[in-house]
Protein backbone atom coordinates (compact mmCIF):
# COMPACT_ATOMS: atom_id res chain seq x y z
CA UNK A 1 0.00 0.00 0.00
CA UNK A 2 2.61 2.41 0.74
CA UNK A 3 6.23 2.61 -0.91
CA UNK A 4 9.01 4.69 0.37
CA UNK A 5 11.88 3.94 -2.42
CA UNK A 6 15.27 5.74 -1.88
CA UNK A 7 14.38 8.55 -0.52
CA UNK A 8 16.90 10.99 1.19
CA UNK A 9 16.39 14.16 2.19
CA UNK A 10 19.11 17.40 2.57
CA UNK A 11 19.31 20.41 3.75
CA UNK A 12 21.82 23.29 3.73
CA UNK A 13 24.29 20.69 2.29
CA UNK A 14 23.58 18.84 5.55
CA UNK A 15 22.43 15.00 4.70
CA UNK A 16 19.59 14.41 7.25
CA UNK A 17 18.03 10.91 5.76
CA UNK A 18 20.06 8.79 3.07
CA UNK A 19 18.02 6.49 0.92
CA UNK A 20 15.33 5.54 3.38
CA UNK A 21 13.28 2.30 1.76
CA UNK A 22 10.42 0.88 3.32
CA UNK A 23 6.91 -0.59 2.34
CA UNK A 24 3.74 -1.10 4.59
CA UNK A 25 0.58 -3.62 3.64
CA UNK A 26 -3.22 -2.66 5.07
CA UNK A 27 -3.31 -3.56 8.63
CA UNK A 28 0.44 -3.14 9.48
CA UNK A 29 2.07 -1.87 12.00
CA UNK A 30 5.90 -0.33 11.36
CA UNK A 31 7.62 1.07 14.84
CA UNK A 32 10.34 3.41 13.77
CA UNK A 33 13.11 3.52 16.54
CA UNK A 34 16.25 5.19 16.98
CA UNK A 35 18.08 7.81 19.48
CA UNK A 36 17.56 11.38 18.90
CA UNK A 37 18.80 13.07 15.88
CA UNK A 38 19.05 9.60 14.18
CA UNK A 39 15.96 11.24 11.60
CA UNK A 40 12.64 9.77 12.84
CA UNK A 41 11.12 12.74 12.97
CA UNK A 42 12.35 14.00 9.53
CA UNK A 43 11.39 10.75 8.00
CA UNK A 44 7.79 11.05 9.34
CA UNK A 45 7.48 15.15 7.91
CA UNK A 46 9.41 13.62 4.66
CA UNK A 47 6.53 11.67 4.05
CA UNK A 48 3.93 13.54 5.26
CA UNK A 49 5.07 16.26 2.82
CA UNK A 50 6.04 18.63 5.07
CA UNK A 51 9.44 18.86 3.93
CA UNK A 52 10.44 18.59 0.30
CA UNK A 53 12.39 15.05 -0.82
CA UNK A 54 16.03 15.82 -2.33
CA UNK A 55 15.61 12.35 -3.94
CA UNK A 56 13.73 9.03 -4.40
CA UNK A 57 9.59 8.76 -4.14
CA UNK A 58 6.52 7.69 -1.87
CA UNK A 59 3.92 6.34 -3.16
CA UNK A 60 0.94 5.44 -1.50
CA UNK A 61 -2.79 3.55 -3.26
CA UNK A 62 -1.09 4.61 -6.87
CA UNK A 63 -0.40 8.43 -5.80
CA UNK A 64 3.15 9.14 -6.07
CA UNK A 65 4.99 12.07 -4.45
CA UNK A 66 8.30 12.49 -5.77
CA UNK A 67 11.29 14.46 -5.87
CA UNK A 68 11.86 17.39 -6.35
CA UNK A 69 8.48 18.13 -6.97
CA UNK A 70 7.12 19.73 -3.65
CA UNK A 71 3.53 20.85 -5.11
CA UNK A 72 1.78 18.08 -3.73
CA UNK A 73 0.78 18.62 -0.42
CA UNK A 74 1.72 15.50 1.49
CA UNK A 75 -0.22 12.19 1.19
CA UNK A 76 -3.82 11.83 0.68
CA UNK A 77 -5.42 9.56 3.42
CA UNK A 78 -3.07 10.33 5.92
CA UNK A 79 -3.63 11.67 9.76
CA UNK A 80 -0.98 12.16 12.43
CA UNK A 81 -0.58 12.27 16.39
CA UNK A 82 1.62 13.85 17.98
CA UNK A 83 3.38 13.40 20.92
CA UNK A 84 1.81 16.62 23.48
CA UNK A 85 -1.94 16.04 23.20
CA UNK A 86 -2.68 19.21 25.15
CA UNK A 87 -0.32 21.62 22.46
CA UNK A 88 -1.87 19.86 18.92
CA UNK A 89 -5.69 20.65 20.58
CA UNK A 90 -6.70 24.73 19.98
CA UNK A 91 -7.16 26.01 23.80
CA UNK A 92 -10.06 28.49 22.35
CA UNK A 93 -11.96 25.77 20.77
CA UNK A 94 -14.05 23.27 21.86
CA UNK A 95 -13.35 19.57 21.34
CA UNK A 96 -16.06 18.79 18.84
CA UNK A 97 -14.85 21.89 17.01
CA UNK A 98 -11.00 20.45 16.34
CA UNK A 99 -12.47 17.32 15.43
CA UNK A 100 -14.52 18.82 13.05
CA UNK A 101 -11.55 20.30 11.52
CA UNK A 102 -10.36 17.19 10.07
CA UNK A 103 -13.74 17.06 7.76
CA UNK A 104 -14.00 20.16 6.61
CA UNK A 105 -13.23 19.26 3.02
CA UNK A 106 -15.74 16.23 3.28
CA UNK A 107 -19.44 17.08 2.19
CA UNK A 108 -21.29 15.81 5.17
CA UNK A 109 -24.08 18.11 6.48
CA UNK A 110 -24.01 19.34 10.05
CA UNK A 111 -26.13 16.36 11.44
CA UNK A 112 -23.75 13.82 9.98
CA UNK A 113 -20.44 15.54 11.13
CA UNK A 114 -21.88 15.76 14.95
CA UNK A 115 -22.67 12.11 13.90
CA UNK A 116 -19.15 10.91 12.94
CA UNK A 117 -17.56 13.37 15.83
CA UNK A 118 -19.85 11.20 18.20
CA UNK A 119 -19.07 8.21 16.63
CA UNK A 120 -15.18 8.54 16.84
CA UNK A 121 -15.57 9.89 20.52
CA UNK A 122 -17.14 6.19 21.27
CA UNK A 123 -14.40 4.31 19.15
CA UNK A 124 -11.66 5.87 21.47
CA UNK A 125 -14.06 5.31 24.48
CA UNK A 126 -14.59 8.88 25.77
CA UNK A 127 -17.67 9.16 27.31
CA UNK A 128 -20.52 11.38 25.69
CA UNK A 129 -20.60 14.87 26.44
CA UNK A 130 -16.77 15.69 26.51
CA UNK A 131 -16.73 16.86 23.02
CA UNK A 132 -18.79 20.16 24.75
CA UNK A 133 -15.07 20.71 26.94
CA UNK A 134 -12.39 22.49 26.42
CA UNK A 135 -8.82 20.99 26.35
CA UNK A 136 -7.99 22.86 29.98
CA UNK A 137 -11.01 21.18 31.17
CA UNK A 138 -9.41 17.19 30.16
CA UNK A 139 -7.00 14.64 31.05
CA UNK A 140 -3.74 14.37 29.62
CA UNK A 141 -4.84 10.79 28.27
CA UNK A 142 -8.48 11.98 27.35
CA UNK A 143 -6.58 14.77 25.35
CA UNK A 144 -4.51 11.90 23.48
CA UNK A 145 -7.97 10.25 23.02
CA UNK A 146 -9.15 12.83 20.93
CA UNK A 147 -6.41 13.98 19.06
CA UNK A 148 -6.68 10.47 17.70
CA UNK A 149 -10.43 10.48 17.63
CA UNK A 150 -9.66 13.47 15.30
CA UNK A 151 -7.23 11.69 13.10
CA UNK A 152 -10.13 8.89 12.73
CA UNK A 153 -13.01 10.57 11.96
CA UNK A 154 -11.40 11.85 8.61
CA UNK A 155 -11.14 7.67 7.45
CA UNK A 156 -7.43 8.08 6.32
CA UNK A 157 -5.30 4.53 5.58
CA UNK A 158 -2.23 5.25 7.27
CA UNK A 159 -1.78 6.82 11.11
CA UNK A 160 0.76 8.62 12.01
CA UNK A 161 1.96 8.91 15.29
CA UNK A 162 5.09 10.67 16.73
CA UNK A 163 5.76 9.49 20.40
CA UNK A 164 2.04 9.30 21.18
CA UNK A 165 2.29 7.64 24.60
CA UNK A 166 5.47 9.08 25.77
CA UNK A 167 3.77 12.05 27.79
CA UNK A 168 1.57 9.97 29.79
CA UNK A 169 1.56 7.05 32.47
CA UNK A 170 2.06 3.58 32.45
CA UNK A 171 -1.35 3.09 32.99
CA UNK A 172 -2.85 5.12 30.72
CA UNK A 173 -0.22 3.67 27.83
CA UNK A 174 -1.57 0.73 28.00
CA UNK A 175 -5.26 1.73 27.95
CA UNK A 176 -4.62 3.95 24.77
CA UNK A 177 -2.36 0.83 23.15
CA UNK A 178 -5.45 -1.55 23.36
CA UNK A 179 -7.82 1.29 22.18
CA UNK A 180 -5.57 1.95 18.98
CA UNK A 181 -5.24 -2.06 18.33
CA UNK A 182 -9.51 -2.16 18.57
CA UNK A 183 -9.47 0.89 16.01
CA UNK A 184 -6.49 -0.58 14.08
CA UNK A 185 -8.76 -4.01 13.57
CA UNK A 186 -12.32 -2.44 12.94
CA UNK A 187 -11.24 -0.36 10.06
CA UNK A 188 -8.39 -2.14 8.63
CA UNK A 189 -5.40 0.84 9.17
CA UNK A 190 -1.45 0.97 9.03
CA UNK A 191 0.20 2.77 11.58
CA UNK A 192 3.41 3.92 11.99
CA UNK A 193 5.08 4.60 15.28
CA UNK A 194 8.00 6.70 15.94
CA UNK A 195 8.47 5.72 19.33
CA UNK A 196 11.83 4.88 21.47
CA UNK A 197 9.76 2.47 23.75
CA UNK A 198 11.07 -0.76 22.60
CA UNK A 199 8.61 -2.55 24.84
CA UNK A 200 6.18 -1.13 22.90
CA UNK A 201 7.45 -2.22 19.49
CA UNK A 202 7.80 -5.41 20.53
CA UNK A 203 4.53 -5.83 21.46
CA UNK A 204 2.89 -4.08 19.07
CA UNK A 205 5.14 -3.62 15.78
CA UNK A 206 4.73 -5.92 12.72
CA UNK A 207 7.73 -4.40 11.39
CA UNK A 208 11.00 -2.53 12.74
CA UNK A 209 12.63 0.23 10.92
CA UNK A 210 15.73 1.50 13.24
CA UNK A 211 17.64 4.22 11.92
CA UNK A 212 21.16 5.52 13.01
CA UNK A 213 22.30 9.33 11.97
CA UNK A 214 20.01 9.12 9.13
CA UNK A 215 20.33 6.19 7.78
CA UNK A 216 18.60 2.78 8.19
CA UNK A 217 20.39 0.57 10.21
CA UNK A 218 17.84 -2.21 9.80
CA UNK A 219 14.36 -3.05 8.67
CA UNK A 220 13.22 -6.11 9.81
CA UNK A 221 10.07 -8.52 11.02
CA UNK A 222 9.81 -7.70 14.62
CA UNK A 223 10.61 -10.83 15.54
CA UNK A 224 13.49 -11.12 14.21
CA UNK A 225 15.08 -7.92 15.28
CA UNK A 226 14.28 -9.14 18.91
CA UNK A 227 15.41 -12.30 18.39
CA UNK A 228 18.38 -11.44 16.49
CA UNK A 229 19.21 -8.10 15.73
CA UNK A 230 21.78 -7.89 12.51
CA UNK A 231 23.44 -5.09 13.00
CA UNK A 232 26.01 -4.07 16.22
CA UNK A 233 24.21 -1.01 17.15
CA UNK A 234 20.65 -2.72 17.36
CA UNK A 235 22.60 -5.19 19.47
CA UNK A 236 23.77 -2.48 21.75
CA UNK A 237 19.94 -0.94 21.56
CA UNK A 238 18.50 -3.98 22.66
CA UNK A 239 21.28 -4.58 25.44
CA UNK A 240 20.85 -0.99 27.00
CA UNK A 241 16.97 -1.60 26.57
CA UNK A 242 17.37 -4.54 29.07
CA UNK A 243 19.75 -2.72 31.57
CA UNK A 244 16.90 -0.24 31.91
CA UNK A 245 13.91 -2.58 31.91
CA UNK A 246 11.93 -1.12 29.21
CA UNK A 247 12.33 -4.78 28.10
CA UNK A 248 11.74 -7.81 30.48
CA UNK A 249 13.62 -10.63 31.51
CA UNK A 250 17.00 -9.87 32.54
CA UNK A 251 18.40 -8.47 36.24
CA UNK A 252 20.98 -5.67 35.59
CA UNK A 253 23.27 -7.50 38.30
CA UNK A 254 23.10 -10.04 35.91
CA UNK A 255 24.52 -8.01 33.43
CA UNK A 256 26.72 -6.00 35.35
CA UNK A 257 28.50 -9.93 36.38
CA UNK A 258 29.02 -11.05 32.82
CA UNK B 1 23.10 -2.43 53.61
CA UNK B 2 20.27 -4.52 53.17
CA UNK B 3 19.09 -5.53 57.04
CA UNK B 4 16.65 -3.59 58.09
CA UNK B 5 18.79 -3.08 61.76
CA UNK B 6 20.84 -0.41 60.26
CA UNK B 7 19.90 3.20 61.64
CA UNK B 8 18.73 5.23 58.50
CA UNK B 9 20.94 7.82 57.76
CA UNK B 10 18.42 10.21 56.71
CA UNK B 11 15.10 10.33 58.23
CA UNK B 12 11.98 11.92 57.17
CA UNK B 13 9.00 12.11 59.63
CA UNK B 14 5.39 13.21 59.07
CA UNK B 15 6.22 15.31 56.68
CA UNK B 16 3.35 17.28 54.98
CA UNK B 17 3.12 19.84 52.46
CA UNK B 18 0.16 22.03 51.81
CA UNK B 19 -0.26 24.54 49.06
CA UNK B 20 -3.15 27.46 49.05
CA UNK B 21 -4.88 24.72 51.20
CA UNK B 22 -4.18 21.83 49.00
CA UNK B 23 -2.58 18.52 50.80
CA UNK B 24 0.27 17.74 48.19
CA UNK B 25 2.56 15.40 50.84
CA UNK B 26 0.42 13.67 53.00
CA UNK B 27 1.91 12.68 56.24
CA UNK B 28 4.92 10.79 54.56
CA UNK B 29 7.29 8.78 56.73
CA UNK B 30 10.75 7.56 54.75
CA UNK B 31 14.26 6.37 55.65
CA UNK B 32 17.43 6.12 53.55
CA UNK B 33 19.90 3.66 54.35
CA UNK B 34 23.18 4.37 54.07
CA UNK B 35 24.98 3.09 50.96
CA UNK B 36 21.68 1.34 49.58
CA UNK B 37 19.60 2.58 46.15
CA UNK B 38 15.99 3.53 46.90
CA UNK B 39 13.72 4.84 44.31
CA UNK B 40 10.82 6.82 44.68
CA UNK B 41 8.22 5.84 42.01
CA UNK B 42 5.12 8.10 40.97
CA UNK B 43 3.52 8.84 38.07
CA UNK B 44 3.10 12.42 37.36
CA UNK B 45 1.63 14.80 40.33
CA UNK B 46 2.15 11.71 42.91
CA UNK B 47 4.31 14.47 44.21
CA UNK B 48 7.53 13.35 43.33
CA UNK B 49 9.37 17.41 42.69
CA UNK B 50 7.63 17.98 46.06
CA UNK B 51 9.13 15.30 48.26
CA UNK B 52 12.38 15.89 46.83
CA UNK B 53 12.44 19.61 47.20
CA UNK B 54 11.49 19.81 50.87
CA UNK B 55 14.45 17.25 51.59
CA UNK B 56 16.55 19.57 50.07
CA UNK B 57 14.96 22.86 51.61
CA UNK B 58 14.20 24.52 48.41
CA UNK B 59 10.51 24.76 47.77
CA UNK B 60 8.80 27.58 46.71
CA UNK B 61 7.61 30.30 47.96
CA UNK B 62 3.75 29.30 49.13
CA UNK B 63 4.38 25.83 50.15
CA UNK B 64 3.75 25.18 53.61
CA UNK B 65 5.96 22.35 54.87
CA UNK B 66 5.36 20.38 58.28
CA UNK B 67 7.58 17.35 59.99
CA UNK B 68 10.73 16.48 61.10
CA UNK B 69 14.13 15.52 59.43
CA UNK B 70 16.48 13.14 61.27
CA UNK B 71 20.40 13.03 59.98
CA UNK B 72 23.52 12.00 62.03
CA UNK B 73 20.94 11.75 65.43
CA UNK B 74 20.10 15.43 65.13
CA UNK B 75 16.76 16.45 64.49
CA UNK B 76 15.53 19.81 62.32
CA UNK B 77 12.11 20.96 62.34
CA UNK B 78 10.80 20.99 58.52
CA UNK B 79 8.69 24.36 58.86
CA UNK B 80 11.73 26.28 58.44
CA UNK B 81 13.78 24.28 56.49
CA UNK B 82 15.73 25.82 54.16
CA UNK B 83 19.39 24.27 52.46
CA UNK B 84 21.36 27.45 53.33
CA UNK B 85 20.71 25.76 57.07
CA UNK B 86 20.25 22.59 56.48
CA UNK B 87 21.42 19.75 58.51
CA UNK B 88 21.89 17.64 54.87
CA UNK B 89 23.33 20.60 53.85
CA UNK B 90 26.67 19.61 52.07
CA UNK B 91 26.23 15.92 52.57
CA UNK B 92 22.91 15.14 49.62
CA UNK B 93 23.80 16.12 45.95
CA UNK B 94 21.15 16.56 43.34
CA UNK B 95 22.00 15.45 39.87
CA UNK B 96 19.20 17.48 37.59
CA UNK B 97 16.55 15.39 35.23
CA UNK B 98 18.24 17.77 32.07
CA UNK B 99 21.77 17.93 32.29
CA UNK B 100 21.95 21.60 30.24
CA UNK B 101 20.21 23.34 33.81
CA UNK B 102 23.66 22.40 36.00
CA UNK B 103 26.07 23.93 33.54
CA UNK B 104 26.53 27.41 32.83
CA UNK B 105 26.53 27.90 28.55
CA UNK B 106 28.99 30.61 28.80
CA UNK B 107 32.09 29.23 30.54
CA UNK B 108 34.49 26.77 29.42
CA UNK B 109 34.09 22.99 30.93
CA UNK B 110 37.18 22.91 33.05
CA UNK B 111 36.31 25.89 34.77
CA UNK B 112 33.10 24.65 35.90
CA UNK B 113 34.88 21.21 37.21
CA UNK B 114 36.91 23.88 39.37
CA UNK B 115 33.96 25.49 40.99
CA UNK B 116 33.05 22.10 41.71
CA UNK B 117 36.34 21.47 43.10
CA UNK B 118 36.35 24.47 45.17
CA UNK B 119 32.47 24.08 46.61
CA UNK B 120 33.73 21.01 47.12
CA UNK B 121 36.51 22.18 49.53
CA UNK B 122 34.30 24.67 51.22
CA UNK B 123 32.33 22.28 52.38
CA UNK B 124 34.56 20.59 53.96
CA UNK B 125 36.12 23.88 55.41
CA UNK B 126 39.20 23.75 54.09
CA UNK B 127 38.82 27.06 51.57
CA UNK B 128 42.06 27.85 50.36
CA UNK B 129 41.56 26.60 46.79
CA UNK B 130 45.71 26.19 46.13
CA UNK B 131 45.82 23.48 48.58
CA UNK B 132 44.62 20.65 47.11
CA UNK B 133 46.20 17.75 48.85
CA UNK B 134 47.37 14.82 47.16
CA UNK B 135 44.74 12.65 48.37
CA UNK B 136 41.96 14.64 47.05
CA UNK B 137 43.54 15.20 43.73
CA UNK B 138 43.86 11.40 43.34
CA UNK B 139 39.87 11.59 44.54
CA UNK B 140 38.89 13.41 42.09
CA UNK B 141 41.20 12.00 39.23
CA UNK B 142 39.36 8.81 40.25
CA UNK B 143 35.90 9.84 39.66
CA UNK B 144 36.94 11.40 36.26
CA UNK B 145 38.35 8.31 35.31
CA UNK B 146 35.76 5.96 36.67
CA UNK B 147 33.05 8.16 34.61
CA UNK B 148 35.22 7.72 31.20
CA UNK B 149 35.51 11.36 31.70
CA UNK B 150 38.35 12.85 29.29
CA UNK B 151 40.21 15.79 28.81
CA UNK B 152 38.21 18.75 29.34
CA UNK B 153 40.58 20.97 26.64
CA UNK B 154 38.79 24.12 25.99
CA UNK B 155 35.40 22.61 25.67
CA UNK B 156 31.98 25.34 26.45
CA UNK B 157 29.02 22.50 27.52
CA UNK B 158 27.14 22.86 23.82
CA UNK B 159 30.47 20.98 22.48
CA UNK B 160 29.73 18.00 24.62
CA UNK B 161 27.04 15.38 24.50
CA UNK B 162 24.29 15.07 26.79
CA UNK B 163 25.69 12.03 27.81
CA UNK B 164 29.04 13.69 28.41
CA UNK B 165 27.22 16.16 30.00
CA UNK B 166 25.33 14.47 32.35
CA UNK B 167 28.30 12.15 33.68
CA UNK B 168 29.83 15.67 34.32
CA UNK B 169 26.84 16.70 36.43
CA UNK B 170 27.48 13.38 38.17
CA UNK B 171 30.68 13.94 38.66
CA UNK B 172 30.48 17.63 40.22
CA UNK B 173 27.87 15.27 42.54
CA UNK B 174 30.25 12.71 43.77
CA UNK B 175 33.42 14.72 44.19
CA UNK B 176 31.90 16.60 46.97
CA UNK B 177 32.06 13.09 48.69
CA UNK B 178 27.90 13.34 49.64
CA UNK B 179 26.20 10.56 51.95
CA UNK B 180 23.07 10.89 49.33
CA UNK B 181 23.17 11.26 45.40
CA UNK B 182 19.74 12.22 43.87
CA UNK B 183 18.66 11.47 40.71
CA UNK B 184 16.26 13.33 39.28
CA UNK B 185 14.29 11.18 36.43
CA UNK B 186 17.60 10.02 35.10
CA UNK B 187 17.06 8.26 31.69
CA UNK B 188 14.40 10.84 30.40
CA UNK B 189 16.87 13.03 28.71
CA UNK B 190 19.55 10.49 27.42
CA UNK B 191 19.27 8.79 24.88
CA UNK B 192 18.96 4.42 25.98
CA UNK B 193 22.21 3.36 25.08
CA UNK B 194 24.01 6.17 26.96
CA UNK B 195 21.61 6.18 29.96
CA UNK B 196 22.53 2.77 30.30
CA UNK B 197 25.85 2.83 30.83
CA UNK B 198 25.69 6.22 32.86
CA UNK B 199 23.24 4.54 35.10
CA UNK B 200 25.58 1.49 35.46
CA UNK B 201 28.61 3.43 35.97
CA UNK B 202 27.17 5.54 38.65
CA UNK B 203 25.29 2.93 40.53
CA UNK B 204 28.95 1.17 40.68
CA UNK B 205 30.65 4.64 42.06
CA UNK B 206 28.10 4.79 44.66
CA UNK B 207 28.71 1.69 45.79
CA UNK B 208 32.47 1.54 45.95
CA UNK B 209 31.70 4.73 48.11
CA UNK B 210 29.19 4.02 50.23
CA UNK B 211 27.08 6.42 48.63
CA UNK B 212 22.88 6.47 49.02
CA UNK B 213 21.53 6.92 45.59
CA UNK B 214 17.90 8.25 45.71
CA UNK B 215 16.28 7.84 41.97
CA UNK B 216 12.86 9.44 40.76
CA UNK B 217 11.32 8.33 38.59
CA UNK B 218 8.16 7.16 37.06
CA UNK B 219 9.34 4.06 35.35
CA UNK B 220 8.96 1.16 38.45
CA UNK B 221 10.66 -1.17 35.47
CA UNK B 222 13.84 1.21 35.70
CA UNK B 223 13.33 1.59 39.70
CA UNK B 224 13.09 -2.49 39.82
CA UNK B 225 16.03 -2.77 37.71
CA UNK B 226 18.87 -0.65 39.79
CA UNK B 227 17.18 -0.16 43.29
CA UNK B 228 17.80 -2.25 46.33
CA UNK B 229 14.06 -0.90 48.04
CA UNK B 230 11.48 0.68 46.65
CA UNK B 231 9.11 3.28 47.22
CA UNK B 232 5.71 3.67 45.72
CA UNK B 233 3.99 7.36 46.10
CA UNK B 234 0.37 8.52 44.76
CA UNK B 235 -1.73 11.23 45.06
CA UNK B 236 0.90 12.64 47.83
CA UNK B 237 0.52 9.39 50.00
CA UNK B 238 3.55 6.95 50.59
CA UNK B 239 1.46 3.91 49.62
CA UNK B 240 4.51 1.11 49.82
CA UNK B 241 7.90 0.63 51.06
CA UNK B 242 9.50 -2.60 50.46
CA UNK B 243 12.62 -4.12 49.52
CA UNK B 244 12.20 -4.80 45.14
CA UNK B 245 11.75 -8.07 45.59
CA UNK B 246 8.92 -7.59 47.75
CA UNK B 247 7.24 -5.30 45.50
CA UNK B 248 7.67 -6.91 42.55
CA UNK B 249 6.50 -10.33 43.88
CA UNK B 250 4.22 -9.93 46.45
CA UNK B 251 2.91 -6.15 46.47
CA UNK B 252 0.60 -5.42 49.43
CA UNK B 253 -1.82 -2.53 47.99
CA UNK B 254 -3.76 -2.74 44.72
CA UNK B 255 -2.26 0.58 43.37
CA UNK B 256 0.96 -0.91 43.73
CA UNK B 257 0.07 -4.28 41.96
CA UNK B 258 -1.38 -2.57 39.22
CA UNK B 259 1.75 -0.53 38.57
CA UNK B 260 3.70 -4.04 38.72
CA UNK B 261 1.25 -5.33 36.54
CA UNK B 262 1.51 -2.48 33.83
CA UNK B 263 5.25 -1.79 34.49
CA UNK B 264 6.18 -4.43 30.65
CA UNK B 265 4.25 -4.24 27.69
CA UNK B 266 2.21 -6.98 26.37
CA UNK B 267 -0.32 -9.35 28.51
CA UNK B 268 1.65 -12.05 29.27
CA UNK B 269 2.80 -10.35 32.52
CA UNK B 270 -0.56 -9.21 33.48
Amino acid sequence: MLEVNNLSVQMQNQCLLEDINFDLCRGETLCIIGESGSGKTTLLRSLLGLIPLSQGSVSLNGHVYQSPESSQIGLPSTQMVMQDPIAALNPRKKVKISIAESLYRSSLKAAEIAHAIKQALNDVELPDGLENRYPSQISLGQAQRVCIARAIVAKPDILFFDEPLSALDAIIQKQIAQVLERIKKQNELSYIFITHDLGFARHYADKILLLNRGKVAEYQGVGLFFERPESAYGQELLEAAYILGSLPHKKTKEIQAA
Amino acid sequence: MKGKETPPLVELSDLTVTYDGQVLIDSINLDVIAGETLAIVGESGAGKTTLLRSLLGVTSHGFKVSGSLTFKGQQQDLASHRSSDSLVKGSIAYVPQNPSVGLDPLKRLKWQWSQALRGARALKGTLLPKEQGAEEKTFSENILSQLKLKAFDKKYPHQWSRGMQQRLLLAFALIAKPKIIILDEPTSALDPIIAAKALVEVTKVARDHNISVLMVTHDLALATQFADRVAVLSSGKLIEVGMTDEILNSPSDPYTSNLVKHRHWGHAHA
